[in-house]
């Protein structure tokens, strides 16, 4: 019930917004508001199921696991921190004219239903229903990445558009094939489609037929988690948004997309007998993201995108992780929240130092540290989360991945290691670059002095979480509920 | 294994014509004209199936193919390019001549693929028309091609249409359709795609000019 009342929080949220005579700040307004009840509605409905004291439910549409309210609760936590964000955001560019009311119009009528979209795919019990949520957020956030009206906005949101819905279609098929094959197994019509059923018929279903919808799988969903080579649109979405939407997208969306995933794998493996297939693709097209990202990592000139290629790199860990069986699970899980927590504290303030700087070129931004002495110790603490310095929980799920791979796959684990160095070492450079080197005569000279705001509260509440998991988990005191958490998804 | 009636051999061959001339013809005009006649045929296909199976589940997904795919979606192609003032002649990698020999070539390997693939040996016994599921994989594959080698956005839209429409094709073969609900959420999130990339289109030429992708290439690292 509580569900419903979050769904139809969201729709009058962005319904509202659409009646005439609203302002700039009134609309921001409703948007905050709707995200901080959506979180209160859905932290109530969600919190005890993720802490063990309730049992999920399950019914023929939905399915409610500890797991999907996990990643569930990580979406209307972002939402609500983006949305805190963008009351200050959007002001700044309202004020400076960037922005009109109608685009003000289009940010807020489209944030809830990406956000919608986003729990639908995650709570879907019916495969139909989860492949038109996937597809859903990237249609309502289309003209996000348009939002600027530049000529490089429509370029990105032309290859966004159509690599996403290509790679989801070719999921359809694979969602089709799968229900192909429960047919076989004696599911009827409506039955095939339902995950829950296709998981207790997957021993008896053909494995050719099975294997085979999997590669269409995770050609499509993983188009859209952004694993290596169909990454593509990934870092010209993603630096082409307004910062708060980046955040999101980065944050949480690529997470939801794996979620998904991971569900079929759970039933294509139940099908082999074993994970060891499946295991090989996330083995190989998450070293490759890794590989590929940590290269263009070194050489990225645009702090935006860096981030963007930073996202690149962690599916690309979190690939590896799955591929290392249950204890990588764990790992997965851990770095999923990690990653989700420091990831959109960057973006946050990398939508603060466009507003100042007026540029997301490194070239054309120095000694941040001094000009903006806020965002810079802010980012500069989400940057180090971000690589796995200690306390970040980031820094024990990339433990184990070495030490979990070492004894499984000991080339792929020192491949990743180097991997992750470099991508580490290419974002200190850039960063130090950044925050310390002296102002240069290109770069705008006359930035305000910067007083602290919103997007610096959210950004300190970020961090905050982000610490407090990070100790809770290298204390050792969380692995017992994570581990419960991640056995929920993958229980073989 | 059902034989096929004389009305669904006849759709199936509006439908390859249909594909194959989508992947061909250079003018805008007899393009969406072309993915019409596709898009009828695959409503004639549910038809055909609903009437064979008793599948009255079928009646509305195959007007709500014909309503969306064969007469809203090309509406509103053409009423976009119209209003952006785009050139009716679109550009590819190939010359038409050769289009037509890469066409059915793709086309043909994807049946081969699909004939090799455990797919049909499976569907003994579970396939409603069955001779259609190799069909669709070939306009899948026909359509992920011509969207690589096509270069301005209105082919590229037009060929996610005819990968989408193999998409259906398949799941009327292989499973006599999805349950309605879901049909209907696939459909209005195809239309809602295709409306969005019109419009996307549109701004595109408002600001470049052209449709020619060769020119989306400022985002590089």
């Amino acid at each position: 019930m509580t569900f419903f009342l979050s769904v139809g929080i969201l729709l009058i949220g962005s319904a509202v917004c659409l009646l005439p005579n609203m302002h700039g700040r009134m609309l921001r307004a409703i948007g905050l508001i709707t995200s901080i009840i959506t979180l209160v509605t859905m932290t109530w409905m969600l919190g005890p199921v993720l802490v063990g004291l309730t049992e999920g439910w399950q019914t023929s549409w939905w399915d409610v696991t500890p797991f999907a309210s996990l990643v569930a609760l990580l979406v209307v936590w972002l939402y609500a921190c983006a949305m805190g964000v963008s009351f200050h955001y959007l002001a700044v560019e309202e004020r400076k004219e960037i922005l009109s009311l109608r685009h003000m119009r289009l940010y807020m009528v489209s944030v809830p239903l990406f956000v919608l979209s986003m729990l639908v795919a995650i709570f879907a019990n019916n495969v139909g229903l989860l492949w038109v949520g996937l597809e859903a957020t990237t249609l309502s956030t289309t003209l996000l990445v348009s939002f600027y009206g530049k000529k490089s906005s429509m370029e990105a949101a032309w290859k966004y558009i159509v690599l996403c819905s290509t790679g989801i279609a070719l999921g359809l098929f694979g969602i089709l094939v799968l229900g192909y094959a429960g047919a076989g197994a004696g599911l009827h019509e409506a039955e095939a489609f339902r995950m829950n059923l296709l998981q207790d018929v997957a021993g008896t279903m053909n494995p050719g037929i099975v294997m085979w919808a999997f590669v269409f799988l995770f050609i499509g969903f993983g188009t859209k988690i952004g694993f290596v080579p169909m990454h593509t649109w990934l870092p010209d979405a993603h630096s082409k948004t307004p910062a708060p939407v980046s955040a999101m997208l980065s944050g949480i969306l690529l997470n939801v997309a794996f979620f998904t995933l991971l569900r079929f794998k759970v039933i294509v493996d139940g099908t082999l007998g074993n994970p060891d297939w499946t295991n090989q693709f996330f083995l190989f097209f998450g070293l490759f993201s890794i590989l590929l990202a940590a290269f263009i990592l070194l050489i990225q000139r645009n702090y935006k995108r860096m981030l963007a290629y930073h996202s690149v790199e962690h599916m690309g860990i979190m690939g590896v992780l799955v591929g290392l069986g249950p204890v990588g699970m764990v790992g997965f899980t851990i770095h999923m929240i990690g990653h989700a927590l420091a990831k959109s504290t960057l973006f946050f303030g990398a939508g603060e130092l466009l507003q100042r700087f007026e540029s997301t070129k490194f070239y054309l931004v120095h000694d941040v540290m001094r000009r903006a002495p806020r965002t810079g110790f802010l980012f500069l603490i989400a940057a180090l989360f971000l690589i796995g310095v200690p306390p970040s929980g980031l820094f024990l799920s990339e433990y184990i991945l070495v030490g979990e791979g070492l004894t499984r796959s000991p080339v792929i684990a020192l491949l990743a290691l180097l991997g992750i160095t470099m991508a580490g070492l290419g974002l200190s450079r850039h960063l130090f670059e950044l925050l310390y080197s002296p102002v240069v005569p290109e770069e705008k000279q006359d930035a305000s002095v910067e007083t602290g705001n919103l997007a610096h509260t959210v950004m300190t509440v970020q961090l905050g979480a982000a610490l407090v998991f990070g100790i809770w988990m290298l204390s050792g005191a969380g692995w017992e509920m994570v581990s419960q958490i991640a056995k929920s998804l993958t229980p073989l | 294994m059902t034989t096929p009636t004389l009305f669904t051999m006849l759709m199936l061959g509006l439908f390859i014509a249909g594909t194959l001339a989508s992947f061909t013809l250079m003018r805008l005009p007899s393009l969406l004209r072309s993915y019409t006649f596709s898009s009828v045929a695959l409503g004639g296909l549910a038809l055909a199936l609903a009437y064979e199976k008793s599948a009255m589940h079928l009646i509305p997904v195959a007007v709500a193919v014909v309503a969306i795919k064969a007469l809203l979606v090309p509406f509103v192609i053409r009423n976009m390019a119209e209003h952006s003032g785009a050139s009716l002649r679109l550009s590819s990698s190939l010359r038409p001549s050769a289009s037509w020999f890469v066409g059915g070539l793709v086309f043909t390997l994807g049946i081969f693929l699909a004939l090799r693939s455990p797919l049909i040996l499976a569907g003994e016994g579970i396939g409603q028309i069955l001779v259609l599921l190799p069909i669709s994989v070939g306009v899948i594959l026909v359509g992920l091609v011509m969207m690589i080698l096509r270069r301005d956005l209105l082919s590229q839209l037009i060929g996610f249409l005819v990968l989408e429409n193999g998409i259906a094709a398949f799941s009327l073969s292989a499973l006599g359709g999805i349950p309605v609900a879901i049909e209907f959420g696939v459909y209005s999130a195809v239309l809602i795609g295709a409306i969005l990339m019109a419009t996307l289109s549109h701004r595109v030429q408002a600001l470049f000019g052209t449709h020619d992708t060769t020119h989306l290439n400022e985002l590089t690292d």
